[in-house]
């Protein structure tokens, strides 16, 4: 079996120029970056967008051998999920989309999906916005050593703030719901 | 039976993040303690709903990673040009330029700037705070736009520049204070070179002559604190190394010689001087930095690669200007080219022009005088 090449080892090839070691780290650390844009976007495309921009960082600029991958991963998707979404420019040429293979799904569940997905990005946003990055992390299966690092927090207070932010989440997300569905009831009555 | 465990505790435990002789005495707690097995299933429960909510479908790699390298081969001449120390050219001008004069009504917005400016783009020079003569102490000036939205980005950072070094800059040799000198043939022998004399529009009834001695300055940077603020600014791509913070950033300024001459109704200053040595933590890259400095100014990735590798950091200042300001014009100064910088400031007209000839820059900063006469006075520097 082949040993395992770290992080570190990948990153010296890479800042050599090996394009084999980006290609490794990509399909390593992909899945993880993708899952925290996904949790911030709440969209497909703009996750990967997001994910693309990040891995083509760490291509241009890799960051130094010694420094943690993922943590670094992290911050540059974090922030370039943020400048998207302040900046609202989203420039189609600049990055080539991954292109779908549409999944056969039926119609109703998808639409239930969506709008989870949809209410639970919103909820999201009412969070503090370290608090909404500290559950997208640690979901997205970041240790507390390395969402520390991301954050900038002491690891030790992880558990705690974890706590904090779950319990915030959960209550918001009640809340949310039972506003929903009130809001949505003299809409419902229009339908035919 | 030992003391409960906080929320945080009982989190990490189920969480596996906590070291093993820990976790042994937390679960042993738990076997005896109802009141608490019983927060640590809420917990537990808490935790797998949020998961189920985050939950996302896994992305599809191959295909990611197929669609990223294509967009690499057809950007890869760029890509390349970013990630090597090779000189390439470029659409964006370089042009040399400015003064004292221009930059203080500049300091409100210019603050944040600054601050990044001296870490970044020019540290040991900026760093040494209000020593503005030394600041023009560059071979070259590379003159960035800045959009309006970019500085009121930058403006309204929630940022401690004072965290951004360790300690205060201190100087470990030589002397920074600015001496003053009886006439420029004194100046002369101080510096070791002869300060050229500008012709004046009318006879000067008052002239001070200065000398900054030479002088090493230090300072550390404190990498955490910088990252920090690229992160304020909303720069993502850029990784400070943490050899930056390594060692102390060490600038050995060369002297330099300042004229302040007031007549009927002007008043204009000559600096004139050479450029600093500076060296850098081992491990860091002047290029690198000088490309935090281009993305904090709001320049595009791309652009900002191009110019970051086309420009020699050791010897050039990164000088932000309004993108919209209209007062900036290239003239020829004895041959050399310069930056003419115009504009009015608390009701006062006043122009900034800097040129270089050799290894020796100029900066020429005045009021009260015709455009025409400023630039007349600037040809005679010679």
């Amino acid at each position: 079996m082949a040993a395992h090449e770290s992080d570190g080892a990948l990153l010296e090839r890479l800042r050599g120029g090996d394009e084999a070691a980006f290609e490794q780290l990509f399909v390593r650390h992909y899945a993880t970056v993708y899952r925290v844009l996904y949790g911030l976007t709440g969209k497909r495309e703009a996750a990967e967008d997001a994910a693309q921009e990040t891995f083509l960082t760490l291509y241009r600029r890799p960051p130094s051998p010694n420094q943690p991958l993922r943590p670094w991963l992290c911050r540059v998707a974090l922030n370039t999920a943020r400048n998207t979404l302040r900046s609202e420019r989203r420039d189609a040429a600049r990055i080539e989309r991954v292109a779908h293979t549409p999944v056969a799904e039926d119609p109703s569940e998808a639409a239930e999906r969506a709008e989870e997905r949809d209410q639970v990005r919103s909820v999201l946003a009412t969070l503090p916005q370290r608090q909404a990055h500290l559950l997208l992390l640690r979901h997205a299966g970041l240790s507390y050593a390395e969402v520390a690092a991301v954050l900038d927090l002491a690891p030790g207070s992880i558990g705690t703030l974890l706590t904090r932010a779950e319990r915030a989440f959960a209550e918001a997300y009640v809340r949310h719901r039972s506003a929903g569905t009130e809001d949505q009831l003299p809409g419902k009555q229009v339908q035919p | 039976m030992t003391r409960c465990y906080d929320d945080g505790a009982l989190r990490a435990g189920l969480d596996g993040e906590l070291p093993a002789e820990t976790l042994r005495t937390q679960q042993e707690h738990l076997a005896v303690c109802p009141e608490c097995r019983t927060r640590c299933t809420e917990l537990k429960t808490l935790a797998d709903q949020t998961a189920l909510l985050l939950h996302a479908a896994p992305p599809d790699v191959p295909v990611a990673l197929t669609a990223l390298r294509r967009h690499i081969d057809r950007e890869r001449p760029a890509l390349v040009g970013s990630r090597s120390s090779h000189p390439r050219s470029s659409s964006q001008r370089s042009v040399p330029m400015t003064s004292t004069r221009i930059w203080r009504p500049w300091m409100g917005w210019a603050a944040a700037l600054a601050v990044v400016l001296a870490l970044l783009a020019f540290p040991p020079v900026r760093a040494i705070a209000d020593q503005l003569l030394n600041v023009f102490r560059v071979q070259n000036v590379v003159f960035v736009p800045v959009t309006s939205e970019r500085m009121e980005q930058l403006q309204q950072l929630n940022f401690d520049e004072q965290t951004l070094f360790i300690a205060p800059p201190k100087q470990t040799g030589g002397s920074s204070e600015v001496r003053t000198v009886a006439s420029l043939s004194e100046a002369a022998a101080l510096v070791g070179f002869a300060p050229a004399q500008p012709a004046l529009p009318r006879p000067a009834s008052s002239a001070e002559f200065a000398v900054t001695d030479r002088a090493t300055f230090e300072f550390q940077v404190n990498v955490e604190s910088a990252r920090e603020l690229l992160r304020l600014a909303g720069v993502s791509d850029v990784t400070l190394p943490d050899a930056l913070g390594a060692a102390p950033i060490i600038a050995e300024m060369s002297p330099a010689v300042s004229a302040r001459y007031a007549g009927d109704g002007y008043e204009v200053m000559l600096m004139q001087g050479v450029s600093p040595q500076v060296t850098l933590p081992a491990g860091v890259e002047m290029q690198q930095l000088g490309y935090a400095a281009l993305r904090m100014l709001g320049m595009e990735p791309r652009q900002a690669a191009a110019l970051a590798a086309q420009i020699d950091w050791r010897t050039t200042l990164v000088f932000p200007f309004p993108a919209d300001i209209n007062s900036l014009r290239q003239v020829s100064v004895g041959g050399s080219p310069g930056l003419l910088v115009s504009g009015q400031h608390q009701g006062e007209r006043y122009q900034s022009l800097y040129w270089q000839r050799s290894e020796r820059f100029y900066v020429l900063s005045g009021s009260g005088l015709t455009v025409e006469a400023f630039l007349t006075m600037a040809e005679s520097v010679r």
